[in-house]
């Protein structure tokens, strides 16, 4: 849509001529009973002839929020302004519409995306509603603006304005786990290591050491024995985390969080949660992407910003946009690092990515995220719930095969999902283990 | 073909609002009662050119922006001037409320589009200038109906003069809406 001068509209060219027709007819065939027919028309065009608008208004179309969470909703605000200088003019914009497209997994307030009033005090501000059911980046907007003048005579259409991203971020699953952490190497965070050092966990009172701080001091017991104590505490560390999210495909129907979710909503959805709770803990999480172009890769990092920072990346996901084999890509992993595989398992590059990891000596853990009801029969197509079966029992032995080699594969239930596994790993990574380089 | 058209009239009709669908059939009644007031003044009527009024207003209550708007007016017109012998008669009252009505529905239907919802502000400036227009329609009327029995001298100046004028508002009224603002 291009900007346009204000344009005659069909009932101004129905009142026009239809009253001067009738008019010309009552006067030719002296029939004053016909003038009063025409006489509506002929008001309503001499009218709206004399109100026409001089001058195009401004419009300014805005996002309220760049970005949100699932479920929450932001406002489309198209301000309506008129040129100041005409002030000295009669004619003016007196009705504004505008029609705002729903993006997808959006619900619009007004139902329709139309919003109209009337032009008050030389402006109008107009508002609708986008609320985001599913996360992702979608592109709003712009909205049609429409401005008509007095009886609708003429009509101005608004210059086309640029679309604005709305990030929508991934409501996080509810999670929280009790495991320890697997291989604490840092000196940050509220996991205990199995050290003595600084931290706030209380180890034991002990004798004065050489190099032990005066403010560590245990008064009371000192003066009772005679000789200095101290307190000493256990080092806080933390643990670092990778989540490798496989967005390889989507599988299932997604019907945003208030209904139905696919694989890479489950995926999605747990991996913020996964980063959540462990970023709150103090620990670093990295985050990568496989199978989806653009950023892919979330440095590891700790702190509530960097939560804000994974949750963007994981919004960003386009599944299927990549589809080249990763399997030889290097992570660039730190040893002791935690490896959380989020896959529906269903293409072999994830369980292959899961297998060259662990065979180097990763600690991995693979979450499965696969939906209920994918193998529920297509009415239309009825080989659709038999190849879907068949592929699961070949999942189901490439699940078993690559439980041979160590990784644990968990299914995702939320709170508690990774407990039993990680405190396994935890015993397991205290035992000498030979790993192929 | 027949099966998808009423599919998609049907869905159209849900999709509008209330305000809508009573400006909608305003559309829809506006014509007929006009044409009933002539089949009054004329005390007769024809089922062809009810029929033909009947499918034109579902097409101009379907289609606000449709041309076909001008046209109906201008048949009901013809059938007036054509079937109505007495110029005094109160139906030209009735009729010229009626076309106003259908005018004014069809332009406010085509504002903000089927599903645009009216603001309580929007109605107000619609209805008052609505009553101005009936009220000035009326007011010819009663002009109308006072100098309709009257005998004028000089008729031909009136007629020239009458000419001149609607001949210099037509020409005000093209230049004022074809100008670049």
């Amino acid at each position: 849509v291009t900007a346009s001068d204000w344009q005659p509209t069909v009932a101004h060219v129905r009142a026009t001529t239809g009253g001067v027709l009738l008019a010309v007819a009552a006067v030719l065939l002296r029939r004053p009973d016909v003038l009063v027919l025409a006489t509506p028309l002929l008001v309503v065009a001499v009218w709206s002839a004399w109100l026409r608008p001089r001058r195009n208004p401004g419009v300014v179309q805005r996002l309220g929020h760049q970005a949100i969470r699932e479920g929450e909703a932001t406002t489309w605000h198209i301000d309506v302004t008129e040129d100041p200088g005409a002030g000295d003019d009669l004619g003016r914009a007196e009705d504004v519409a505008a029609v705002l497209a729903a993006p997808s997994f959006s619900t619009l307030v007004p139902r329709a995306g139309v919003v109209c009033d009337v032009v008050r005090n030389g402006g109008l501000a107009l508002q609708v509603s986008v609320r985001s059911a599913r996360w992702g980046r979608r592109a709003v907007g712009p909205a049609q603006v429409v401005a008509t003048s007095a009886w609708a005579a003429f009509r101005w259409t608004a210059p086309r304005a640029l679309a604005r991203t709305l990030s929508t971020l991934p409501l996080p699953a509810v999670f929280d786990s009790s495991a320890p952490p697997v291989h604490p190497v840092g000196l940050v965070g509220l996991a205990r290591s199995g050290r003595a050092g600084d931290g706030n966990e209380f180890a034991s009172i002990r004798p004065f050491q050489a190099g032990d701080r005066l403010r560590r001091i245990h008064w009371p017991r000192s003066l009772r024995t005679g000789t200095l104590h101290v307190t000493s505490t256990w080092a806080d560390q933390d643990s670092h985390v990778v989540i490798v999210v496989d967005a390889l495909n989507d599988l299932g129907i997604s019907e945003g969080i208030d209904g139905q979710a696919s694989s890479l909503d489950v995926t999605v959805r747990a991996a913020g949660a996964i980063a959540e709770h462990h970023l709150h803990r103090g620990d670093r999480v990295a985050v990568h992407v496989v199978g989806a172009k653009g950023v892919v890769r979330v440095p590891a990092a700790s702190g509530s910003s960097h939560l804000r920072r994974v949750l963007d990346t994981l919004s960003a996901i386009e599944p299927g946009t990549d589809l080249r084999d990763h399997a030889r890509l290097q992570f660039g992993l730190p040893a002791g690092a935690l490896v959380v595989m989020l896959s529906p398992l269903v293409s072999p590059l994830a369980l292959q990515r899961a297998f060259t990891l662990a065979t180097r000596g990763m600690t991995v853990v693979v979450v499965d995220t696969l939906p209920p009801g994918i193998v529920e029969d297509d009415p239309d197509d009825p080989f659709h719930g038999l190849a879907w079966r068949i592929r699961l029992l070949e999942r189901r032995r490439e699940l078993r095969s690559i439980q041979h080699v160590g990784v644990p594969v968990v299914q995702w239930r939320g709170p508690g999902s990774l407990d039993q596994v990680l405190r396994d790993l935890s015993r397991h990574a205290a035992t000498p283990r030979m790993a192929r380089r | 073909m027949i099966a998808d058209r009423l599919d998609d009239a049907g869905r159209g009709l849900r999709s509008l609002t209330r305000g809508q669908l009573s400006l909608r059939l305003l559309v829809l009644a506006a014509p007929l009662v006009a044409l009933s007031a002539g089949f009054a003044a004329a005390d007769g009527w024809s089922l062809w050119l009810t029929l033909l009024v009947i499918v034109a207003a579902i097409e101009c209550a379907t289609r606000p922006e449709s041309h076909l708007g001008l046209a109906v007016v201008v048949v009901l017109a013809l059938y007036w001037l054509g079937a109505v012998d007495d110029v005094r008669t109160a139906w030209t009252l009735a009729a010229g409320v009626a076309i106003a009505v259908f005018h004014a529905a069809m332009a406010a239907a085509a504002v903000a589009g089927p599903a645009g919802r009216w603001s309580r502000a929007m109605r107000a400036r619609w209805l008052g200038r609505f009553a101005t227009v009936v009220g000035l329609t009326a007011t010819s009327w009663c002009l109308e109906v006072v100098l309709a029995g009257a005998q004028i001298r000089g008729t031909v100046i009136v007629l020239l003069a009458a000419m001149a004028a609607l001949t210099a508002t037509a020409l005000a009224l093209r230049a004022r809406s074809l100008q670049s603002p």
